[in-house]
């Protein structure tokens, strides 16, 4: 028997469900090379996820609105062209803000035009509604943008002891090894586990509370 | 009839985890203490702090995972003996204490733990150190000379003869120095002398075979004769690249691990003499002084098909076995009956 609470807690990660309980990156393993070569710097960390939003949610958008006039293939041509092409503009224009973002990146800039969570998003809730399609790419994002970055941050704060380019000396040494690409998978793996351990102990809790008061309420109503 | 029944395992041998790894334990101490001779108490320092940090930290993860640790266990001890035995003495106590904490938690428990690593601990542990202080991790200092436990001062610091052989050069040592461990290096792999008997002690005591040790330094061998990295005779080139560097400590200790080498007696020699190739290659491509930890990162990653090819290959010697037992139980029969007749 569900309690108000428990039900509560399961609605609510249904709706944050791509930002936590189903995170493309660390549940599904989506864009793992985009999460672990290019996170060097917090700064980088932040273009990315600005970059993702672009590259998913405008063709996540026009996949799902045409999507009752043409095929699936054309689709999914369409929609590529036009996240390549968002894609260019913006490297276009950030060498005006931070120039090196592009060798950065490297040979991942024009593959986030096909990147794996765009499919996904546009795959996902096909048949549904535009603003769900675009709700669900937007939480997709949002997960995404956490991953990438907490692991920049960490990267940064580690291997160049700086935050957002400033000389940060509170770590004692610098740990050159972790901007290499091997550390970006073990740090991914060591959130994975640690999420899904935080997801199985909230809902052994909240079951546990369950079965409390279901028995409080059974106890009440024997004594009625 | 009367049957009884018996619960496995029912063929025992006396070997156990823990006489295994007693014996690799023994094996270390004349290393440590030819390191005490040549080093001084510093390198005591970073052993008993390298074991000291091993333990506990195997303990925590053993704990994490709602398991009672073994005090059996002596492999966490091992690993905290071999990771100050590949650095040099000038080491610092951070770079000691984050190779036995990313060895245990990173190489170690997040695979299984004992039993089910992938990767060597105490070598995943030192080539992370390695990449995280590149300068600091050859910085070697002469033979004999006893640095305090607490270092204040820099130290200048002297060639190493895998640098020499880096640089493409012919090392300025004697062989025989090189033998007896009276040149710069690592505080455990220069002694080639100490490290060969701890070689014969574990054969002998049947901890580990000489199959994969050998391959190993025949493929190196064989490397090292047929493409020399400096101007000298493959001889030479042989004698120079066997005595520097992680070569030997490799083959003694590294290469053998039995949780990380493959399970049969053919994928084993071949695993050691590919490991001995690519160890060589390494250090001709490799950027670093001595990049063979690396080498046997790759084949660690490797062992799985080596397995493969080695059940493959026992399965097939096996279906030919009682194949040709069959035809000869047939012919026997068939002579049988026509004698009858």
């Amino acid at each position: 028997m569900k309690t108000e609470s428990l039900r509560k807690h399961i609605a609510w990660l249904g709706k944050t469900d791509p930002i936590f309980k189903g995170n493309p990156v660390l549940y599904l393993g989506i864009c793992l090379p985009f999460v672990i070569v290019p996170t060097m710097t917090l700064k980088t960390g932040v273009l990315l996820s600005a970059l993702m939003f672009i590259s998913t949610i405008i063709p996540v958008a026009v996949y799902s609105s045409i999507g009752f006039r043409l095929s699936r293939e054309i689709r999914f041509i369409i929609s590529t062209v036009i996240s390549t092409a968002l894609v260019s503009l913006f490297f276009y224009f950030t060498k005006t803000v931070f120039a090196e973002f592009y060798l950065i990146v490297g040979v991942y800039a024009m593959l986030f035009g096909v990147n794996g969570l765009t499919i996904y998003c546009e795959h996902k809730n096909e048949g549904k509604s535009v603003l769900e399609n675009i709700s669900f790419a937007f939480k997709a994002c949002i997960g995404y943008s956490i991953i990438v970055c907490f692991v920049s941050f960490i990267r940064e704060f580690l291997a160049l002891k700086t935050i957002w380019g400033q000389p940060i000396d509170l770590f004692p040494v610098k740990l050159e090894g972790i901007s290499f690409p091997f550390f970006g998978f073990i740090m991914l793996g060591f959130l994975s586990a640690f999420f899904r351990c935080a997801e199985r102990q909230n809902r052994k809790r909240l079951l546990k509370k369950a079965e409390k008061l279901s028995q409080e309420r059974e106890g009440k109503t024997d004594a009625e | 009839m009367n049957l009884s029944l018996q619960t496995p395992p029912h063929i025992r041998s006396k070997d156990s985890n823990f006489s295994m790894m007693l014996d690799v334990f023994i094996a270390l101490i004349p290393v440590y203490c030819m390191s005490y001779y040549f080093y001084g108490k510093r390198s005591l320092y970073l052993l008993f702090l390298s074991v000291g940090i091993s333990i506990i930290t195997d303990f925590i993860c053993v704990l994490m995972t709602r398991k009672i640790p073994n005090i059996k266990d002596l492999s966490m001890v091992i690993t905290g003996m071999l990771i100050p035995l590949l650095m040099p003495v000038t080491a610092d106590w951070y770079m000691v204490a984050l190779a036995v904490i990313f060895a245990i938690v990173v190489a170690k428990h997040p695979f299984g733990g004992i039993g089910q690593n992938v990767f060597n601990p105490a070598v995943a542990g030192v080539a992370f150190v390695t990449i995280c202080f590149p300068n600091e991790m050859f910085a070697y200092v002469k033979p004999f000379t006893y640095l305090p436990v607490n270092i204040v001062q820099s130290i200048s610091s002297v060639a190493s003869p895998a640098k020499a052989l880096s640089l493409g050069g012919v090392p300025s040592f004697d062989l025989t120095d090189m033998f007896l461990g009276n040149v710069p290096g690592p505080m455990g792999a220069t002694n080639i002398l100490v490290l060969f008997s701890c070689l014969l002690y574990l054969v002998v005591r049947k901890t580990i075979t000489f199959s994969m040790s050998g391959c190993f330094l025949l493929g190196a061998s064989l490397s090292a004769l047929i493409f020399p990295r400096a101007d000298m005779t493959g001889i030479q080139s042989v004698f120079y690249e066997m005595m520097s560097g992680y070569m030997v400590i490799t083959a003694v200790f590294l290469i053998n691990d039995p949780v990380t080498s493959p399970k049969r007696a053919f994928p084993r020699c071949l695993y050691g003499f590919i490991a001995g190739i690519v160890a060589m290659l390494f250090r001709h491509l490799g950027r670093y002084e001595e990049s063979i930890l690396f080498a046997i990162l790759v084949m660690n990653a490797s062992v799985w098909i080596l397995d493969l090819l080695g059940e493959y290959v026992a399965h097939y010697y096996r279906r030919k076995d009682s194949e040709n037992r069959e035809s000869e139980k047939a012919h026997s029969m068939a002579g049988k009956d026509r004698s009858d007749i």
